[in-house]
C-alpha cells in the first residue's frame, strides 16, 4: 500500500510554538507507523515562506523578507530534527521548483476550463496606484444617501458595487478612486 | 502579461462556498496547497524515484493540520487536483482543536505560548511527544499546564513505562549477569501481543493517537501487574524455571513495546533495541531476544528519561519567551 502525509506548511515569520507541534505530531506517527508496517510512505511539508506577514515582520525588523524566510526556515527545521520528524522531504515555498510546478497547475486549470478570465471594472486608487479591495472604497449610499462601504451599506442594508457609491474615497489614503478594467479568475461553476 | 502579473488580481468570485476565504487572491489559494504535490515532484526529482505511486486512487493520503485550515485540505485542494487531473485526493483529514496554556487563550502577539525551540532545549523529546499525545486536542480544546506536562512525563513515562523497563533489565543483570534466560511465553500472552498489534494499529490508521497510546499505556501497567504477581525476587530462590519464564515474558513484553511505541517515543524504542540487539523496529510481534544484554549501551548508562522536577514558579526570562526554571533530577533513569 501507498501513503501520502502531508504536514500543514508553517508560516515562516515566527516561531513554532506547542499548538503548531501538537498537530503536525500525527503526521510522524502515521510516517513511522505505516514504514514500519513495510509501506511505501511519501511524507512531505515545507516552510511557507511567501506573502504578507513576512514581508511586514522584515519591515519592522528592517531587513528582507528572505532573512526572514531564511531564519525561521532553519529554526523550523532545527525544531523537527529534534522532536524526530521523518519528513522524507522538508522543503519550502520560495523553491523556484515549487514556484514552476504551481504555474503549471495553474495553466492546467486555464486550459481545462476550471477557472476562466474576466475584464472587469475595479477601483483603482492612482495615488496607492493599486486596485482596492472592496472593503477599502467607502462614500455615500445612492440608495439612501447615508455612509456606506463598497461592499454593503449598513444602514438600508443593499449589496453595493463599490463603483456605485457616490463620492468614493480610497480607504487607505482619502482620494478618489477611479473604474479601471482589471482581469479576474473565477472558479468555474461546475467545478465543485 | 505575465501569469504573475495577471494574478495579482483579486479573485472575488464566490463560487467556491468557504466561508472567510471568498476574497482571497485564487493564486494564493492554488499557491499554498499545491506544495503537496510540488514537494512530491521536488522529492523524485531529488531522489531518483518515482512519485506518481502516490498520486492515484489507490493511495491512502493524510492532511494534518490545524482546524483553521479545514476548508482548505477539505474544498479547494480536491477540486485544484480535480480540475488539474491530478487522482489521490485527500482521503484522511486531519485536524486538531486548539490548544490554550495554563487556561488561557494561546495568544503569540502576546507571547502567551509555549515556545518550541525553549522546550526542547529542556525536554526529552518523547516526553513532548507523550504529553502532546495523550493530551492530543482530537475531540475538544486542550490545556497545556507545566504541571501537568511534569506530572505526566512522571507518572506515566517514567513511573510506568521507564519502571517496567528498569526493573526487568535490573533484574537480569544482577541474577543473570546480563544474560536473557531462554523461559517459555505462556500463549495467553502471546494472543493479548498480538491483539495489541492489531487494536492500536487500527487506532493509528483511523488517526485515533490519544486512544492508540492509551492502549499501549494500560498494556504497560497489566506488564507492571504480572512482574509484581510474578514475584521474581521469590521465584529465583524457589523455582528457577518459574523465573526463568517470567523474566523471558518480561524481555518479550519489552522488545514488543519498544515497536508499539516506537512510532510515538522513537528514542526511547532505539535505546530499548540497542540494549536487547534488536534488529529493524518493525510493526509485528516478535519473540524474546536471546543472548546478553548489550554491555556498551550498559555501562554507557545513557539516558533515556530521567525525572522532572520544576521550580513551582516559573518566570519571564526574556521579554520575547516565556519559560520556567527547571531542575532535572538524574537520580532515576533506566540503566543506573
Ligand atoms: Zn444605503
Ligand atoms: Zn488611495
Amino acid at each position: 500500500m501507498n501513503i501520502f502525509i502531508g504536514g500543514a506548511w508553517p508560516y515562516a515569520n515566527g516561531s513554532l510554538h506547542l499548538g503548531h507541534i501538537s498537530s503536525l505530531l500525527s503526521g510522524d506517527i502515521l510516517a513511522r507507523y505505516y514504514r514500519a508496517k513495510g509501506d511505501e510512505v511519501l511524507y512531505v511539508s515545507g516552510s511557507d515562506c511567501n506573502g504578507t506577514p513576512i514581508s511586514i515582520r522584515a519591515r519592522q525588523e528592517g531587513v528582507t523578507p528572505r532573512e526572514i524566510a531564511n531564519k525561521f526556515h532553519r529554526e523550523f527545521c532545527h525544531c523537527f530534527e529534534k522532536l524526530g520528524f521523518t519528513y522524507d522531504l522538508y522543503t519550502r515555498t520560495d523553491d523556484l521548483h515549487h514556484h514552476e510546478i504551481v504555474q503549471k497547475i495553474f495553466q492546467k486549470l486555464l486550459a481545462n476550463n476550471k477557472i476562466y478570465k474576466k475584464t472587469v471594472e475595479q477601483a483603482y486608487c492612482s495615488t496607492c496606484t493599486q486596485f482596492l479591495p472592496d472593503r477599502y472604497v467607502e462614500g455615500t449610499c445612492p440608495h439612501c444617501g447615508k455612509d456606506a462601504r463598497g461592499d454593503q451599506c449598513d444602514e438600508c442594508a443593499t449589496i453595493l458595487d463599490p463603483l456605485d457609491l457616490l463620492t468614493k474615497r480610497c480607504k487607505i489614503c482619502g482620494d478618489e478612486p477611479a473604474g479601471k478594467d482589471t482581469e479576474h479568475f473565477y472558479w468555474s461553476e461546475h467545478t465543485c | 502579461m505575465s501569469l504573475q502579473e495577471k494574478t495579482q488580481s483579486t479573485f472575488i468570485g464566490v463560487n467556491i462556498p468557504v466561508k472567510g476565504f471568498e476574497d482571497k487572491k485564487i493564486y494564493v489559494w492554488i499557491e499554498a496547497v499545491t506544495g503537496y504535490f510540488s514537494a512530491s515532484k521536488k522529492w523524485a526529482l531529488e531522489t531518483g524515484k518515482d512519485d506518481s505511486s502516490f498520486w492515484n486512487a489507490q493511495t491512502k493520503s493524510y492532511y494534518l493540520h490545524g482546524k483553521d485550515n479545514i476548508p482548505f485540505h477539505t474544498v479547494i485542494w480536491p477540486a485544484i487536483l480535480l480540475g488539474a487531473g491530478i487522482e489521490g485526493a485527500p482521503t484522511h483529514i486531519v485536524s486538531n482543536e486548539y490548544i490554550t496554556v495554563e487556561k488561557k487563550k494561546l495568544s503569540t502577539s502576546k507571547n502567551w505560548a509555549v515556545w518550541v525551540p525553549d522546550i526542547i532545549e529542556r525536554y526529552h523529546p518523547d516526553s513532548i511527544r507523550y504529553f502532546l499525545t495523550i493530551n492530543a486536542p482530537e475531540e475538544r480544546d486542550c490545556d497545556f499546564s507545566w504541571r501537568e506536562f511534569i506530572y505526566s512525563h512522571n507518572s506515566e513515562l517514567l513511573g510506568a513505562y521507564g519502571n517496567f523497563v528498569n526493573r526487568s533489565l535490573k533484574f537480569i543483570e544482577k541474577y543473570y549477569d546480563g544474560s536473557i534466560p531462554n523461559g517459555v511465553i505462556d500463549d495467553s500472552w502471546k494472543n493479548e501481543i498480538e491483539q495489541l498489534y492489531r487494536k492500536v494499529g487500527t487506532l493509528i490508521e483511523e488517526a485515533h493517537f490519544k486512544r492508540a497510546i492509551e492502549t499501549i499505556f494500560s498494556f504497560v501497567r497489566t506488564a507492571n501487574k504480572y512482574f509484581d504477581q510474578r514475584k521474581p525476587w521469590i521465584q529465583i530462590k524457589e523455582s528457577q524455571v518459574d523465573c526463568n519464564n517470567t523474566l523471558t515474558t518480561c524481555i518479550y513484553f519489552i522488545a514488543n513495546l519498544a515497536q508499539v511505541l516506537q512510532p510515538f517515543l522513537p528514542f526511547s524504542s532505539e535505546k530499548v533495541a540497542q540494549v536487547l540487539c534488536l534488529p529493524q523496529l518493525v510493526w509485528a510481534p516478535i519473540h524474546a531476544p536471546e543472548g546478553t544484554l548489550n554491555q556498551i549501551v550498559r555501562y554507557l548508562r545513557e539516558l533515556i528519561l530521567t525525572e522532572y522536577k520544576r521550580n513551582l514558579s516559573f518566570s519571564l526570562l526574556s521579554p520575547n519567551r516565556y519559560s520556567i526554571q527547571v531542575e532535572n533530577l538524574f537520580h532515576q533513569t533506566f540503566f543506573t
